[in-house]
């Protein structure tokens, strides 16, 4: 973290020394002069994330990852032979956010905004950029709403995916790998994330496990440091399954908490989530044989994929940690954005208008770290979830997933026009058969 | 009798500071309250003006039951006092003090959106009271930036700006060098006068002045009252006047001080 | 007031009036933050400097204008500006005297902490009963009619850079004249004496607790209309909005402007709105920044920076009267 503005600054610092001394350093492809109707001048990406509070893990590791691609990018020559020059703006509470997207659109003009984590920042942003009409491309901000209720007429924004997916994909995978359980407790955050991710679980483990039976869910604070209540009160109710969908620091306190009555040695787990905090699972006080899910992003996913794997090599060399989900979200937005631009100048023969680069971007499918992500034609994210069973068999002080399940988006997001519950209604019918 | 304590007795835990103490006082009297520290003087005056609930016994004003009742209200009913300890409101200029106490009295406090400035029946009302405390040629000083006589004064002078029917004032000298405690209590005298407030009780430590200006004295130890009479009664009890002055063989040099004293003002 | 204090204000009221037309957008926009929040710390601070209690929860008054602009715009429809301001005056008293009832028996660290435990009450009310206020999720509002006139088709910059402009500055304007005739009435003396000595102040007659009372009242009044001047420009209510960071805000913008001067927390909040825009952009640990400088003003000038500026100024007229008088 303290390397973030030194490296801002480096990235800035070339920007300033200009195309022709670039290309004395080496290393760096000349920014020679961009393509015939490309505008001269730096394209300029506006991220934003949280840098400070719970959020800003997965904020800071979205930024970071931005960060290795506008090096990666602008070391192969930029967008159109344009140099990528990234504004940073912290999110933080709506008010402030807002503001800050309406920099980055009207003082730095920005030609596109990735980022932005919290729900709540995300239906304020996302309205605000259809009224000032700026291309904005979310990691996060996920609702079970979708924008049929809350957006219903998105154009510039482009959303992640839906809140309860990780609950799907759990419950899926509790389905299939613990058939016979009875009894699940559930634990998660007090907002609406942690209640729509508790009631599609419950929905979808319904579906299967038709005689499994549910005790009320516990909410905690998010940020919360004690657990020895709610793990006492889990562990009262005698279930088969405890399922969390804690994403944050929360996971491995509550672990570790709990190591200590050997609750989760006794009860199964399912973690709907907790991949998104993976290094600090440590083998000390996570037991093998609990479903962990990672959203969007399994850095051991696979060791053919040249993008994940060149990327966590340079992650980890800048930051000495592993990346998480945000970081494919990030990566994933620029990714499409690139694509997107150069798909229309295929076209064109111009550097596109924002909505052209709108209309390129519905159905686009691009690499990202992990595999072919895109965007469906209602501006909805796709990506997929990585799940397994906790295992110590690595060469790391913290678990990995061993089977690996892939769930991807297209599976288990309800379709455009479609409410969860609808969806859901459909779908049980079917499994009924 | 105006203000009348009945038995009251007031207990600190276990330490006893009051105890079936009864006094009266008339309307028109000067009365002064003496004895040595601890002897319960403040506490009876903070009785007497609500500050304190007594433990036992009534306090009566003009015939009503005043026990325990705030010192808000019976500022309102016509009791004000000054304190031994010096209060004044810091921040505020000498002039907004007495106003304060002018804009109780006239209950314009809940005004919100009259200008104070322009009032000019309280700024008036204030020019007076300052005038008669010889505070005429520092209105716009801040009150904590003041000398210790005046905050005195603007103490004195804000409670007696409330126009009250009886003033109690808790050592009205004490921190203030001898000369100057004549002329102190001579403005007293004359402000009461000016404004209409005909019944003072003070405590008061200074013979002289204890002496010189009261109709009755009422000498107090431990929480008792030893004696309750005019200036030449109370001059004659050996008892109090050892009591007052600590020591036995001082009864003589006593009589001998206050003889040259009265020598030298005749 | 002094005639050079009218001759400034005024001075800065024509530049404010022009700003729209000489200012970068985004800064104009921003603008608009300092309005509301002008009007907000008008309330907090007649607390705070008149009368001597500080509210760490004041940002509630600020939710309740918020939500209450949040309800009437989007809920019930009805985008009228002026009922959003008349609904949360009462709202906002209604509050007061429930919150108030309870806080001004309390002085000091006390009435600061029972205000931040309240404030707090309202953020977890606001996040439990998410069917009602979305929650975490928030509330969308919805852009208001002022003075009766729909601004729908306007560009929405247009819009804060026009009408909603001069609408906030005209509030401001009604809002300082009232809470300058209201600290310099009697009430406002008196609420002053008891501040500086409440024993003092008892004895003269004066009931601290009605008066304390009706003092948050007021005071929640006037941030709570802060509050309905704040929420359109960002469109949306959440519940960060009355965590007790914001209140934390707010006594930050006072102390650092100056909460002895009646313009004081105008200027803090200019110098905060300011500082956050460009230091933000540069350096993660901006808040650090601000907390250093808290602590400079503190420790060097508590009367902030207002005091330093005028204390400038008398610096500079008296050298300038010196040199006239040398010629």
């Amino acid at each position: 973290m303290e390397k973030n503005r030194r490296e801002f600054l480096k990235t800035a610092g070339v920007g300033v020394l200009g195309a022709g001394a670039a290309a004395l350093l080496g290393s760096q492809k000349a920014f020679a002069a961009p393509a015939k109707g490309v505008p001269k001048g730096p394209v300029k990406i506006g991220i934003m994330g949280f840098q400070a509070g719970v959020a800003a893990v997965p904020g800071i590791a979205g930024i970071r990852a931005a960060q290795i691609w506008a090096d990666q990018i602008n070391k192969a020559g930029g967008i159109l032979g344009r140099k990528v020059k990234l504004k940073i703006e912290e999110e933080s509470k709506a008010k402030d956010t807002v503001e800050k997207f309406k920099k980055l659109t009207i003082k730095e003009k920005c030609d596109v905004v990735s980022g932005i984590l919290s729900t709540g920042n995300g239906q304020a942003v996302g309205k605000e950029a259809e009224k000032i009409k700026q291309l904005w491309l979310s990691w996060d901000g996920t609702t079970q709403k979708g924008l049929i209720e809350t957006q219903p007429k998105a154009f510039y924004g482009f959303r992640s995916v839906d809140n309860e997916l990780e609950a799907v994909a759990g419950a899926i995978t509790t389905a299939k790998v613990f058939p016979n359980i009875k009894k699940v407790a559930g634990i998660g955050n007090d907002y609406s994330y942690g209640r729509n991710c508790w009631a599609a679980y419950k929905r979808v483990l319904s579906m299967y496990n038709p005689g499994v039976r549910f005790e009320e869910g516990i909410f905690t604070k998010l940020g919360e440091t004690d657990f020895s209540a709610a793990i006492d009160a889990l562990a009262a109710k005698k279930p088969d399954l405890i399922m969390s969908s804690f994403w944050s620091g929360d996971t491995s306190i509550i672990l570790k908490q709990a190591a200590g009555k050997r609750l989760f040695q006794k009860v199964k787990g399912c973690f709907t989530t907790g991949g998104g905090v993976h290094d600090t699972l440590k083998k000390e006080f996570t037991p093998e044989g609990l479903i962990l899910g990672y959203n969007s992003l399994y850095f051991r996913w696979t060791d053919n994929w040249p993008l994940l794997n060149e990327f966590t090599k340079i992650y980890h060399q800048k930051h000495n940690a592993y990346p998480v989900y945000e970081c494919c979200h990030a990566y994933f937005t620029l990714q499409a954005y690139k694509a997107a631009v150069e798909k229309c100048y295929g076209l064109t023969g111009q550097w596109p208008t924002k909505e052209q680069v709108v209309e390129a971007l519905r159905g686009i499918n691009v690499p990202s770290l992990s595999g072919y992500r895109g965007y469906r034609q209602d501006n909805k994210q796709e990506c997929c979830f990585f799940m397994g069973l906790t295992t110590h068999k690595n060469s790391y002080d913290f678990v990995t997933i061993d089977p690996v399940y892939i769930l991807p988006s297209a599976m288990i997001q309800k379709p455009e026009g479609y409410t969860f519950d609808q969806w859901a209604t459909a779908w049980e019918k079917k499994v009924k058969g | 009798m105006i203000l009348e304590a009945i038995n009251i007795s007031k207990y600190y835990g276990e330490f006893c500071a009051l105890k079936d103490v009864s006094i009266g006082i008339d309307e028109g009297e000067f009365v002064s309250v003496i004895g040595p520290n601890g002897a319960g003087k403040t506490t009876l005056i903070n009785v007497l003006t609500g500050f304190l609930k007594p433990d036992a016994g009534q306090v009566n004003f003009r015939g009503k039951d005043i026990a325990g009742k705030g010192p808000e209200e019976l500022s309102t009913m016509g009791i004000a006092r000054s304190f031994q300890l010096v209060h004044i409101f810091p921040e505020l200029s000498l002039i907004n003090t007495i106003k304060v106490a002018i804009i109780s009295r006239q209950a314009k406090g809940m005004r919100l959106f009259a200008s104070l400035a322009r009032d000019k029946e309280v700024h008036e009302q204030a020019l007076e009271v300052a005038e008669l405390f010889g505070l005429a040629d520092l209105l716009e000083e801040t009150a904590k930036n003041c000398p210790q006589g005046i905050k005195k004064l603007l103490d004195v002078a804000s409670a007696f700006a409330l126009h009250p029917e009886i003033i109690l004032l808790d050592e009205p000298t004490s921190g203030v060098s001898t000369s100057d405690k004549n002329k102190i209590m001579q403005v007293l005298v004359d402000a009461s006068k000016k404004i209409g407030i005909k019944t003072v009780l003070q405590v008061e430590h200074d013979m002289d002045i204890v002496f010189s200006y009261s109709d009755r004295i009422i000498a107090m130890q431990q929480g008792k009252v030893l004696a309750d009479g005019s200036p030449a009664e109370v001059e004659k009890n050996e008892e109090v006047i050892c009591t007052v002055v600590g020591q036995k063989e001082c009864f003589q040099t006593f009589n001998r001080i206050m003889s040259m004293n009265r020598e030298e003002r005749a | 007031m002094k005639k050079t204090g009218i001759v400034f204000l005024l001075l800065i009221l024509a530049f404010l009036l022009v700003w729209p037309f000489i200012g970068p957008e985004y800064q104009v926009y921003l603008t608009l933050s300092f309005f509301a929040y002008s009007v907000a710390l008008l309330g907090f601070n007649l607390l705070f400097n008149y009368t001597g209690l500080l509210s760490f929860g004041h940002a509630l008054f600020i939710g309740v204008g918020g939500y209450t602009a949040a309800f009437l715009t989007s809920r019930f429809h009805i985008p009228y500006m002026e009922v959003s301001i008349l609904v949360t005056i009462l709202l906002s008293g209604v509050v007061a005297i429930l919150i108030g009832l309870i806080c001004v028996r309390y002085i000091k660290i006390y009435f600061a902490m029972l205000t931040l435990a309240f404030g707090m009450l309202f953020h977890s009310f606001l996040m439990k009963t998410y069917h009602l206020t979305g929650g975490d999720e928030g509330m969308s509002v919805e852009q208001p009619y002022l003075l009766g006139m729909d601004f729908s088709s306007m560009d929405q910059m247009a819009f804060f850079s026009g009408p909603y402009y001069y609408y906030s500055l005209g509030v401001l304007i009604l809002a300082s004249i009232a809470m300058w005739r209201i600290v310099h009435s009697p009430f406002g003396l008196c609420l002053t004496s008891i501040r500086d000595n409440p024993d003092k102040a008892e004895y003269l007659g004066i009931g601290i607790r009605k008066y304390r009372l009706l003092a948050f009242i007021i005071s929640g009044c006037f941030t709570g209309v802060g509050g309905v001047l704040l929420a359109p420009i960002t469109g949306h209510m959440d519940p960060g909005m009355v965590f007790w960071t914001h209140s934390g805000d707010m006594v930050f913008m006072t102390l650092v402007g100056g909460f002895s001067n009646f313009f004081g927390p105008m200027l803090g909040t200019v110098i905060f709105i300011t500082l956050r825009d460009v230091i933000s952009s540069y350096i993660e640990y901006w808040r650090l920044i601000f907390g250093a400088l808290l602590a400079a003003i503190v420790i060097l000038s508590p009367g902030g920076v207002i005091e330093v500026l005028t204390n400038l100024f008398t610096l500079i007229r008296r050298k300038i009267m010196a040199g006239e008088n040398a010629s």
